[in-house]
């Protein structure tokens, strides 16, 4: 395969932000949805480059025995059926070779260092997504018992993760007004949420699996007063032993996730975006237990009805050894930072420029819009 | 509202409140560092199911050391096997008989059971926080891993709290839990018997670098050090050979020296390594060097003193807090009762606002009321029983027997302010004013608790317990020190 590659085809935990106060977007209707995938994504295993000739001299066990199939170059892992139909359909843009410019193997700097989108790990105390939010004055929810790091802002975000609590029910509103002199200030705000939640008590559904929140997150989406973005983090993707059936299942666990949201976004899928973010890729070399190891380089999946799908985005750097970050991973040729900038852009409608530069503080950074949507 | 008095905080910053009847220090300090040579056994309720239990001590059987419990394990992976060959089709009478089979072979939920109680009725609340740093520390999360975390905690944990770091960080890192969650029982060197028998019969054989990445990132040095990814690969080489799946009591033939230090010298690699220029040589002995080396660099001294600092003290820990603390372990070599013992005494003079694990909340609120909230072992009368045992730490987001990242729960307070983790704090007071047995009168909790009287009368006014309840236990004094 060839450098430079823009192939087109012939062919768990979930965070909201909610209804904008005063909104820049050219269309108030947009929205915004991340899959976290905890772990680090083996790319090459998900987005297959089946046309590389050293992938099986790299990694032959670690190849399933069929594979869905794309076009000469490309092909998908066999777990990803609705992704593979959604692909078909231009729905869904694959990307490959990228990540952000993160390359110490770390999971928990890299998963900082990505929702946090700063300099350096752990420099940020607020996310990326919560500063784009913060630019058009948005606030946020987090559906997740805790709100992660991608979502926090100065705008007010909100939680969603349905109870399982014997012995207890839904609190009220009176209690809770109560109890607000008893707390310090910063349990305050959140208890004022809290009420707010309580008292327009929007969430029926007791089921908190990835799919079940991937569902509820495209019914609130769906709705016109309803959140800007969402978050759903998938765990269990760092497989460094028998990877074949470990990372089949979270595939699966991710294409039904995706097939959810879509169904339950309904037409507002046409105006929603989705993007899958992980920490690094992994190592092309199987290693020693059928796994592999922390890398670099890694596919996306960006998807959405506006998106223009049905392609393979990729600077593809080939997998020679002298093509490998460090001799041992997929070197990654784009900048993940683009595609969320161009997700951000769409989305809220602030110009690439700003978002460069409020949000990524990288007033270089390569503006790709015009390639990821219609 | 007023402040509760800087005793009963201090209890709550470094331990746990004394259960009610039992007074507040008022010689706090002395109280913790006491703590730090408990020795007494639990004494708890055997069964969950009274206002009025007998407080026993845990039977033997359910702490019968880690070979009896890796031999337990074979011997479910048999019967495991056994059974799914003599119900093959029939899915739910083989779901029943899984379950009869797991309970008996596996400790998991009484290990859960157990840290429940450590903390709900222990008195050395002040050992089990640090027990919980460090088990917190060096997290094992994954559903193998818990087959003997309880062994890990109470034997590698609470057993080393008093020693060196050193020590610790080897014994933890040699334990069945930790080479089974990081994978390092994949681990078998290239150039081990093993790994060329493995090799000349085509079949996939190499390292495994998962437990030497995190024994640098997150056990000892931290990536401040700067070691490259050489280093890595070279500490992955000489923790190959460290574990194995299981532990046949029939094949005499293994070549571990026993099961509590499962060396297997067949898979270990053969040659010289190099980690951060020192060279470690072949055999069992080299991971014993390479941990002391990793104990005693500065890199580690800071990370994990900053790590403590920033659970007890404050989330932004001043420079006189860490120079103390860090001249504690320069002065002991890394000796952690002197480390523990200053960390208790700055908590006292320097600790500053934090928000409490919910765990801990939790754990409080249970001990205020005398409540009998958590299962007894003999609640626990099957598998299904059992799960029920992890339901209120998972719930709050704070179970040590839940899948989790290596990297622990998180110690800043940032992390556990959320509209949820309020909405699980008010379900939970009232969860346990409704199943907890709790038959104190709201006002000997809330003068135990030093509830100020005007806000006393402001709870008196909700006409339901519970609600009362919540109102006692949902708010600032209880939610943060």
């Amino acid at each position: 395969m060839k450098r430079r590659d823009f192939l087109k085809l012939s062919g768990g935990s979930l965070t909201l932000a909610s209804v904008p106060t005063w909104a820049r977007s050219n269309n108030p209707n947009r929205r915004l949805v991340v899959f976290f995938l905890e772990g680090g994504l083996d790319g090459l295993s998900a987005l297959v480059p089946k046309a590389e000739g050293a992938l099986e001299s790299h990694r032959e066990s670690l190849l399933p025995t069929t594979l869905l199939d794309l076009n000469s170059h490309w092909a998908l892992d066999p777990s990803l059926r609705n992704t593979h139909k959604l692909m078909l359909s231009q729905d869904i843009l694959g990307v490959h070779a990228t990540n952000f410019p993160y390359t110490k193997r770390s999971h928990f700097e890299g998963q900082n260092f990505i929702q946090g989108a700063g300099k350096a790990p752990f420099t940020e105390s607020t996310g990326w997504i919560g500063r784009g939010l913060d630019l058009v004055n948005y606030g946020g929810r987090a559906m997740s018992l805790d709100t992660p790091l991608l979502l926090r802002g100065t705008t007010s975000i909100d939680n969603y993760y349905p109870a399982h609590v014997k012995g207890a029910y839904n609190p009220s509103s009176d209690l809770l007004r109560s109890i607000h002199s008893g707390l310090s200030e910063q349990w305050q705000t959140t208890n004022e949420k809290l009420i707010a939640r309580v008292t327009k008590n929007t969430y029926q559904s007791n089921d908190r699996s990835p799919n079940a929140l991937a569902r509820e997150a495209g019914k609130a989406l769906s709705q016109k007063d309803g959140p800007i973005a969402a978050m759903i983090r998938l765990g269990g993707y760092d497989t460094h032993a028998g990877q074949g059936s470990r990372l089949g299942s979270k595939l699966s666990e991710l294409d039904l996730c995706i097939s959810s949201l879509k169904d339950s976004l309904g037409e507002a899928w046409d105006n929603t975006t989705f993007i899958t973010l992980t920490e690094f890729g992994r190592t092309v070399k199987v290693n020693g237990s059928s796994g592999s190891d922390h890398g670099y380089g890694t596919c996306m999946f960006i998807g959405g009805g506006a998106v223009n799908g049905g392609a393979v985005l990729a600077d593809w750097p080939g997998l020679a050894k002298s093509d490998l970050f460090e001799r041992r991973d997929l070197m990654a040729t784009l900048d993940s930072r683009s595609l969320c900038a161009a997700a951000l852009e769409h989305t809220l409608g602030l110009e690439h420029d700003e978002i460069a530069e409020r949000v990524f503080f990288e007033p270089n950074l390569k503006r790709v819009t015009d390639r990821i949507y219609l | 509202m007023s402040a509760k008095s800087p005793e009963l905080n201090y209890t709550m910053r470094v331990g746990l409140i004394p259960r009610l009847g039992s007074p507040i220090p008022n010689d706090p300090i002395n109280w913790a560092i006491d703590q730090l040579s408990y020795n007494q056994p639990l004494k708890s309720p055997a069964a969950n199911r009274s206002t009025d239990p007998t407080y026993e001590e845990w039977p033997a059987n359910l702490d019968p050391g880690l070979k009896e419990r890796l031999i337990n394990l074979h011997r479910w992976d048999e019967a495991r096997e056994s059974l799914r060959n003599k119900h093959a089709g029939e899915e739910r009478l083989l779901r029943q008989k899984l379950d009869e089979a797991q309970f008996k072979y596996d400790l998991r939920w009484f290990d859960a059971a157990k840290f429940n109680h450590y903390g709900a009725y222990g008195e050395d609340p002040v050992r089990q926080r640090l027990g919980h740093f460090w088990f917190n520390h060096f997290t094992v999360g994954s559903y193998d891993s818990f087959y003997t975390a309880g062994d890990f905690y109470e034997h590698r944990i609470l057993d080393n709290l008093n020693g060196t770091f050193a020590d610790l960080l080897y014994e933890a890192t040699t334990h069945y839990s930790m080479l089974r969650y990081l994978d390092n029982v994949d681990n078998v060197s290239p150039n081990s018997e093993q790994g060329r028998h493995r090799r000349q019969k085509g079949k996939q054989v190499g390292l495994n670098d998962n437990l030497a990445r995190e024994i640098m990132e997150l056990h000892s040095c931290s990536p401040a050090q700067g070691y490259t990814e050489e280093d890595i690969h070279n500490a992955a080489r000489i923790l190959a050979g460290w574990g194995d799946y299981s532990f046949n009591p029939r094949w005499a033939y293994q070549d571990w020296k026993s099961a509590d230090y499962p060396y297997i010298r067949k898979r270990a690699d053969t040659g010289t390594k190099v980690v951060m220029g020192k060279k470690y040589g072949r055999g069992s002995s080299a991971l014993r060097e390479f941990t002391n080396d990793l104990a005693a660099l500065d890199k580690t001294r800071e990370y994990i003193c900053h790590k403590l600092a920033l659970h007890f003290i404050s989330d932004e820990p001043g420079k006189r807090v860490m120079q103390a603390l860090e001249n504690s372990w320069k002065n002991s070599n890394g000796n952690l009762l002197a480390v523990h013992t200053k960390l208790l005494e700055l908590a006292w003079s320097e600790g500053e606002n934090k928000v409490l694990w919910p765990s801990h909340w939790l754990f409080n609120i249970v001990r205020a009321a005398d409540a009998h909230y958590f299962d007894g072992h003999q609640d626990i009368t099957s598998w299904q029983m059992g799960r029920e045992v992890v339901k209120p730490m998972r719930e709050l987001g704070n179970s040590f027997w839940e899948e989790r990242q290596p990297n622990g729960f998180p110690l800043k307070s940032r992390e556990w302010i959320s509209l949820e983790h309020l909405d699980r704090r008010v379900r939970f007071a009232q969860s346990v004013w409704n199943r907890a047995f709790v038959t104190a009168k709201p006002k000997e909790i809330m003068d135990h608790l030093q509830v100020p009287q005007s806000y006393q009368s402001k709870v008196m006014g909700f006409s339901q317990g519970h609600e009362q309840f919540i109102a006692m236990t949902v708010n600032r004094w209880m939610m943060e020190v």
